[in-house]
């Protein structure tokens, strides 16, 4: 009955949801599309499709205006910044569910703690520290700065994980003698595949579209990263710089939608995972 | 190994890392930022102590309040636009069998992209020259507006922007919470003669509390930490019309050279988010 109801509804249902990706996607649309166009052909028309495909503006933000630069930075605080917090997400999950260290469920609720922790609350003391330890403008201490902030999400998201691996799995590998590293790496890991997928895929969107921390952090304009170098081609609210926005805005995207429609179930259950938790 | 050694092992090995770390990115300068909030500084010269005076001075301040009331502003539309799309979409979804994924990935793109990239598309569609925005205003017999360069507009337009981004989140949260409904209950709902309506707002709404409750937090949590996109759309100008706490806080530490005042900016902003996220994770424990 409810499958009839679903399939008499079906079709209006289609247009107005068509309707609404529309609306969604047209100013991705207008952007994406003066990538390839010319600034007087924009001034003249808008919306319409590009006359000739032309990839010179492509070409002028890639090589001229930093973004290969940018982007390699950007590499460069991503990669380390998930590594790390896999390492210690891993290693302090493992430690306060398995491990029975007294006080551990007071670590556990002081780090988490951070998640009430706006990056505002501690940006100021934290750039007056890094500048005084040379540290402003080093990608490494950027990527931990980042790992620190978003740890609290990942831990309570790995160790709820683990909680549901059973004990009894644990305790007959010690017995068989198995070591702590053997039987995370072995037993532990495998089986929380897809909580660490998730903060994989979570942890690239979250450093890779970071932008108040390395405003602060990165001083010299040659270690910035992608968000910092493509606001500066904004110049002003007034932006005569059309079709480079539309091929900056291009090059920060296309690896985040690539990455979000492979991976768009974990994505999707990841983001909202921090307001539904299952 | 006698067990409190082996504790201690274990604990300087999996533990300590992470709350060494954790000590000094968070807490010591979570402290510190309460610490300067006492002090006159600049940033490179003498701190002097001045006890609650920054305090008093935001409270007197007009350019404070004009920031909490766009905050206020913020948190009204965020709730109310992004979630009713989302509400109307989410049922549409749920009505359709073929095609959902590729909907809620449509959906969901503005939701994955930078804010700064955001910011700039969203720059240009509002911008005076070429912004479609005002060119489908005047097709439908409008006028053009100065969307981001009139203060009556901007903070409404910056919020449709961030509104983009938002309404795919609240999407797919409701989408979650309509498919654990169970069909049956609907099923008996139409026997006994419930049309669309009444269905819609005796079975679907109270279905969605835990929902729009998680959701209502989310929005009053991320109004009060905005920043990326107002400050790369117009730096909290003109005139300081779309400024926020955030914005005005960077400004006033950073780039006005007011550190002292800048940290009793940040410390009020902590309390505020501090308070709503008590509230968020109590929400989220009692749904668990």
């Amino acid at each position: 009955m409810l499958k009839k109801l679903k399939r008499k509804t079906a079709i209006s249902s289609h247009i107005v949801l068509m309707l609404f990706s529309l609306i969604t996607i047209f100013p991705l649309y207008i952007t994406f599309n003066m990538a390839f166009k010319s600034n007087q052909e924009i001034l003249t028309n808008v919306m319409s499709l590009p006359q000739a495909f032309s990839f010179e503006t492509l070409k002028t933000v890639w090589i001229d205006k930093g973004f290969s630069q940018y982007f390699m930075n950007s590499v460069l605080v991503v990669i380390p910044h998930i590594v790390i917090i896999l390492i210690l997400t891993t290693m302090f999950s493992y430690g306060i569910v398995f491990l029975q260290i007294p006080y551990s469920g007071v670590f556990f609720t002081v780090v988490l703690v951070g998640f009430m922790i706006p990056i505002q609350a501690v940006i100021i003391p934290l750039f007056y520290t890094l500048t005084n330890l040379k540290l402003t403008n080093s990608l490494l201490a950027l990527s931990i700065v980042e790992v620190i902030t978003y740890i609290p999400f990942c831990i309570f998201l790995l160790r709820s994980f683990m909680l549901n691996i059973p004990r009894s799995l644990y305790e007959a590998a010690i017995i068989d003698g198995a070591t702590d590293y053997q039987l995370i790496y072995n037993v532990i890991l495998p089986m929380s595949k897809s909580a660490l997928l998730t903060i994989i895929i979570l942890q690239f969107k979250n450093s890779w579209n970071e932008y108040l921390l390395p405003l602060v952090l990165l001083v010299n304009d040659k270690m910035q990263t992608l968000p910092l170098g493509f606001s500066r081609l904004q110049g002003g609210r007034y932006t005569l710089n059309y079709n480079m926005i539309g091929a900056g805005s291009l090059i920060m995207s296309i690896p985040m939608i690539i990455v979000f429609l492979l991976f768009q179930g974990k994505f999707i259950s990841g983001i909202a995972g921090g307001a539904i938790k299952e | 190994m006698d067990i409190n050694r082996k504790n201690i092992k274990n604990f300087g090995i999996f533990l300590l890392p992470t709350v060494i770390l954790y000590c000094l990115v968070m807490i010591y300068p979570l402290l510190n930022t309460v610490y300067l909030s006492f002090f006159k500084w600049n940033g490179i010269g003498v701190k002097s102590f001045i006890g609650f005076s920054n305090f008093k001075e935001i409270l007197l301040d007009p350019i404070f309040w004009k920031a909490i009331e766009n905050n206020l502003l913020w948190i009204v539309l965020s709730i109310i636009n992004p979630m009713f799309i989302g509400l109307i979409i989410s049922v549409l979804l749920s009505n359709i069998t073929k095609g959902q994924k590729i909907y809620s990935a449509i959906f969901f793109i503005p939701v994955v992209l930078s804010l700064v990239t955001v910011s700039l598309v969203w720059g240009l569609m509002y911008n005076p020259i070429i912004g479609p925005v005002n060119k489908i205003l005047v097709v439908l017999g409008g006028k053009s507006v100065g969307w981001l360069g009139d203060p009556k507009t901007v903070s409404l337009a910056i919020i449709i922007a961030g509104n983009w981004t938002y309404f795919g989140f609240c999407t797919v949260i409701f989408l979650a919470g309509l498919q654990s409904i169970e069909d049956s209950i609907i099923e008996a709902a139409i026997i006994d003669g419930a049309g669309g309506f009444r269905r819609f707002f005796s079975i679907i709404i109270p279905n969605l509390k835990n929902q729009v409750n998680l959701l209502v937090i989310n929005s009053v949590i991320g109004s009060f930490k905005v920043f990326d996109i107002i400050y790369n759309m117009t730096f909290g100008g003109p005139n300081h019309s779309s400024e926020v706490i955030a914005t005005y806080m960077y400004w006033e530490a950073f780039k006005n050279g007011r550190v002292g005042y800048g940290s009793a900016l940040s410390t009020v902003l902590t309390l505020v988010v501090g308070l709503f996220s008590i509230i968020y994770l109590k929400t989220m424990e009692e749904k668990a």
